[in-house]
């Protein structure tokens, strides 16, 4: 028999029930779907379906649907700040995966394996740090050849500067990638990498609660630490062009903003509730001239008063963002450009004197060392001829088994030729699982055809890596038009199927050839 | 259409309530029949048709059989229903297995042509075994099948129990389809259960999967002991909360529209064999091997070796009706050799030892067949259960457990670990002297689950949550 308790608590729990699941349908017709989308996470909401017109569009439609409501369905913030509050404040937990919280609530980035790369979990393999040998050092030639010197910089990431505040768990067990190829080039080159550890490291000394070295929320250097960072560069850069000196401290000004900085806060749902500190570094009397938003914009171009002095280019990642107004005041002409792949097309010209790569350490844990066509001199092509043990063929007379696409491409073949067409800009073309054998570098060769210029990856899989997540990859650029290219992937035991990258441009890409040899690794 | 998603949650399940109430008794049947057809092709689209094949052809066949149908009709009909599984579920995998079989015997496999692409549809295994059970039970006639198909369909593609369980038979809610009483009482029980049941999908579940995951997703020659033992352990905690949460889903969902469904677990991870594990382990699979396979081969009563045979073939059945893959097979045979082994005197004893004993064995042989069970392959299975009992001697540091537990993942763990206990057939059994619980207790439960109702929206908020780095990126 029901009890008066009994029925009451019925009634309770039903209307929490019914309230829990109408309050979210009430708040999506109060509010604007703007107050609730995924701006905050820093990436654009999925769109509205349109109707669909046709039985194919008709069977996509409920994933179009659930992918925007998903984005947009009511209390969506409201639910997911309190989420992440009582994950952050109560569990002590991170609220996403690409982070994980340290002591103070300092959060550690885990993107790019940033953590496998500080506990030396994932070194690089004897055959890529000699491809890494090899590539600085045809770099630094091809760009000598030109009267161009050339740096690689690493720039220390929070976990390499406060280690002191990670969870024990993870402990290091070996070197870290940039360790790892430093000692490698101590011993068998001339070139050197530079590394900024030490004197962020130093500055690290000079921290205190309202001016640390590090976001405390954030995955990037503040301004000091930053400045650190700029400091050690430009005396390395004076090394290579006299007369080029670090700003003095006095030529900056420091101030408070509010706000700013590099912080996960709003990300995460929490604005207001994680308040951190900012000072900003400014030059007080700049005699460089640039537009647009330094700490944004991909590209930064500037030009000094006077216009005499060196030019540079500087192919960098976010960390090297703050730095670029800085270094703008030593060059009479600076071109930065946020890219992993340095272009030869802009070398050519901007023909600058010096040529800057700088990327924080973890990047060497996605980039693999691949020397640009020009850079090689054909030696790479001559590689693939030579090599005479073949894993895949396109065999133009039939459809090949195992290829295939994703994200809505298509793939025909038509008079012998592969033609794709892509829809999504990171739609992917398999190829099939390959028998790759161990201790043997990998070379991928295809000839393409297409109406504008692009990027071409092959991303792969390996025992340590088992998943296409584009951390793992060579790159190339390919011309407009139909060429040839071969890419080059280091000592790769290739696990699974690896895929095919066209860039994030759109359209019809034709392959007129694609094979896949395996080569002795070089000594 | 997951019944943890915001989808299901906030759209389809208040509207479906609201229609099913105002469609009033004549109507609600087929109210019903539609949502759950729509919530089937919202997933899978025009696979709808083909479960509307086999509920039209197994209501005819059913009842082809129920007019003096012979045993050629049954027989027909039960080839036609593996069939259709057998084409959907594991044609690739048979085509896989000739290939590399005629490969590696060199012989000629150009005949085989190209692999076929044959999509799965979500729920074939459930709702195939559904009409099978019917068709035999109407042979046996146990039950009558009745005329309308719309009521047959129903009870094949009713939404709560329609992808994932439990298998319903027909015989138990035929009056139900005709006859439901959907009162208050029977709302806020279905609700409690319900509630519960989303609570160990989103809390529990989904936590400790992460730990799963990310072991399971390292190469085989990097597990380290004490990660392997993690995984298992915690995958165990997974696949209960998972699929006993979805069960408690689907049996509140049931009540919540007037259906009672039979119980599917029974806090199977407190068992001290493999024997009394399958007793509580998805009741509706096991039961449904128990009477139309098991027993129909002799069951007990034609002596041991073909009580072996018998218990061999069902459970290398079971273990394949979890999926298309070498794994399942060597699962099925696991567990049904050390049931076998278990009415030996070589593990007989486990049932007369002391508890903590049979506990202990019973953890360990159930988390060396969940390490075959979870693994992509038999070869990373091999080498994590190698891992498990020699890995001990090496402990490297790369990657110890405690590497792969932090805050979330650890209370996570220890939740489900207590969670995993009888509980409430504890509490009930204290209580059973009382007309009902003390007025404390009940509130205190009720608020409990508003707060795990609450708690688990959040979860299944944060569902599709995935801040970038960078905007343009």
């Amino acid at each position: 028999m029901r009890t008066a308790t009994r029925r009451w608590s019925d009634a309770v729990l039903v209307t929490a029930f019914a309230t829990g699941l109408l309050a979210p349908l009430v708040d999506h017709f109060v509010r604007p779907a703007s107050a609730r989308d995924t701006k905050p996470e820093m990436r654009a909401p999925a769109p509205a379906p349109a109707a669909p017109k046709s039985l194919d569009e008709l069977a996509k439609l409920p994933r179009k649907v659930d992918a925007w409501y998903e984005d947009h369905f009511g209390l969506r913030d409201v639910f997911l700040r309190w989420h992440n509050a009582f994950k952050w404040f109560a569990l002590g937990t991170s609220p996403t995966p690409k982070l994980v919280l340290g002591d103070d609530g300092w959060v550690f980035t885990t993107e790019a394996m940033a953590l496998d790369d500080y506990r030396g979990a994932v070194p690089l393999t004897p055959g890529a740090l000699e491809a890494w040998r090899r590539m600085l050092e045809q770099r630094r030639d091809w760009l000598a050849s030109r009267g161009i010197e050339y740096m690689f910089v690493v720039a220390p990431y929070k976990t390499q500067v406060y280690p002191e505040l990670l969870e024990p768990r993870f402990e290091s067990v070996g070197p870290s990638r940039t360790d790892q190829l430093a000692r490698h080039l101590e011993r068998t080159s001339d070139f050197r990498i530079v590394d900024l550890r030490a004197a962020v490291l130093a500055a690290k000394e000079h921290d205190t609660p309202e001016d640390p070295t590090f976001y405390p929320y954030g995955t990037h250097w503040t301004d000091r630490g930053a400045h650190a960072g700029y400091v050690e560069l430009v005396r390395e850069i004076g090394k290579r062009l006299p007369g080029v000196a670090p700003l003095e401290d006095s030529a900056f000004e420091v101030s408070s903003v509010e706000g700013g900085g590099d912080s996960w806060a709003g990300r995460l749902y929490l604005e207001g509730l994680l308040p951190q500190p900012n000072l900003e570094w400014r030059v007080r009397e700049p005699k460089a001239r640039y537009t647009g938003n330094f700490r944004e914009d991909p590209v930064f171009v500037s030009d000094r008063e006077g216009g005499e002095g060196p030019r540079a280019l500087v192919f960098h990642d976010s960390f090297t963002l703050p730095l670029r107004p800085w270094l703008a005041e030593h060059f009479s002409r600076l071109y930065c450009d946020w890219t992993h792949t340095p272009i030869p097309e802009r070398i050519d010209a901007e023909k600058p004197d010096l040529v800057i790569q700088i990327y924080n350490g973890y990047t060497l844990m996605q980039l693999t060392p691949h020397a640009l066509r020009e850079e090689d001199a054909g030696a790479r092509a001559r590689r693939f001829g030579a090599a005479d043990q073949v894993l895949w063929r396109f065999d133009a007379e039939r459809f090949p088994d195992g290829l295939s696409v994703n994200q809505g491409a298509k793939l025909a073949l038509d008079g012998g030729v592969l033609t794709l067409e892509r829809e999504a800009p990171a739609s992917l073309l398999f190829l099939p699982e390959l028998d790759s054998p161990e201790g043997a570098d990998l070379l991928v060769a295809c000839e393409l055809e297409s109406s504008e210029a692009g990027k071409l990856q092959v991303l792969y899989c390996t025992k340590r890596l088992p998943r296409i997540d584009r951390r793992q990859y060579v790159e190339t650029l390919r011309a407009a038009g139909r060429e040839r290219v071969v890419l080059e992937v280091p000592e790769a035991h290739f696990v699974g199927r690896s895929a095919l990258w066209f860039g994030p441009r759109r359209g019809v890409t034709k392959i007129h050839s694609l094979e896949v040899r395996a080569a002795p690794v070089r000594n | 259409m997951v019944f943890s998603s915001p989808q299901f949650l906030f759209v389809f399940l208040p509207a479906a309530l609201l229609l099913h109430t105002f469609a009033g008794r004549r109507l609600r049947n087929l109210v019903l029949l539609l949502l759950s057809l729509g919530f089937y092709a919202w997933g899978e689209g025009g696979y709808v048709l083909l479960m509307l094949a086999s509920i039209f052809a197994n209501h005819a066949l059913g009842l082809w059989i129920q007019r003096g149908g012979g045993g050629a009709v049954l027989s027909g009909a039960v080839v036609f229903n593996l069939l259709l599984l057998g084409f959907y579920k594991y044609a690739v995998w048979a085509w896989d297995n000739a290939l590399a079989a005629f490969g590696a015997l060199g012989a000629p496999t150009a005949w085989l042509g190209v692999r076929p692409e044959i999509h799965l549809p979500l729920g074939i295994s459930f709702f195939t075994f559904q009409a099978l059970s019917t068709l035999v039970d109407v042979k046996r006639g146990t039950t009558r099948l009745g005329p309308n198909p719309l009521d047959f369909g129903l009870y094949i593609a009713c939404f709560p129990q329609l992808i994932a369980g439990p298998i319903v038979r027909y015989c138990d809610v035929a009056e139900q389809i005709d006859k439901r009483v959907v009162d208050f009482e029977g709302f806020a029980e279905g609700v409690r259960r319900f509630v519960i049941g989303l609570g160990k999908k989103t809390l529990l579940a989904n936590s400790t999967a992460l730990v799963v995951d990310d072991v399971f997703a390292l190469p085989a020659e990097q597990l380290t002991a004490g990660a392997a033992w993690l995984a298992v352990f915690a995958w165990g905690f997974q696949a209960y909360f998972d699929f006993s949460g979805y069960s408690d889903m689907a049996i509140g969902l049931g009540r919540m529209f007037g259906f009672r469904y039979r119980e599917n677990f029974e806090h199977p991870l407190v068992s001290r064999s493999i024997t009394e594990f399958w007793r509580r382990w998805h009741i509706s699979l096991s039961t449904f091997f128990r009477d139309y396979v098991y027993i129909p081969m002799g069951g007990n009563r034609r002596g041991p070796l073909r009580m072996y045979f018998g218990l061999v073939t069902v459970f290398t059945l079971v273990g394949l009706w979890h999926g298309a893959a070498w794994t399942f097979v060597v699962f099925g045979l696991f567990h049904g050799s050390v049931m076998i082994l278990e009415r030996t005197p070589l593990l007989r004893w486990t049932q007369s030892a002391p508890r903590l004993v049979g506990h202990v064995y019973f953890f360990v042989v159930l988390n060396v067949s969940w390490a075959i069970f979870r693994a992509d392959d038999l070869g990373y299975a091999a080498r994590m259960i190698e891992t498990m009992f020699a890995g001990w001697a090496d402990p490297s540091r790369l990657h110890p457990a405690r590497l792969f537990l932090d805050g979330e993942r650890t209370w996570a763990m220890v939740l489900a670990a207590v969670c995993a206990l009888p509980w409430i057939p504890w509490l009930k059994e204290r209580y059973a002297s009382l007309p009902s619980l003390p007025r404390g207790l009940e509130f205190a439960s009720t608020l409990g689950l508003v707060v795990l109702f609450l708690a688990s929206l959040l979860a299944a908020s944060a569902g599709a949550y995935d801040p970038f780095i960078y905007f343009r990126f």
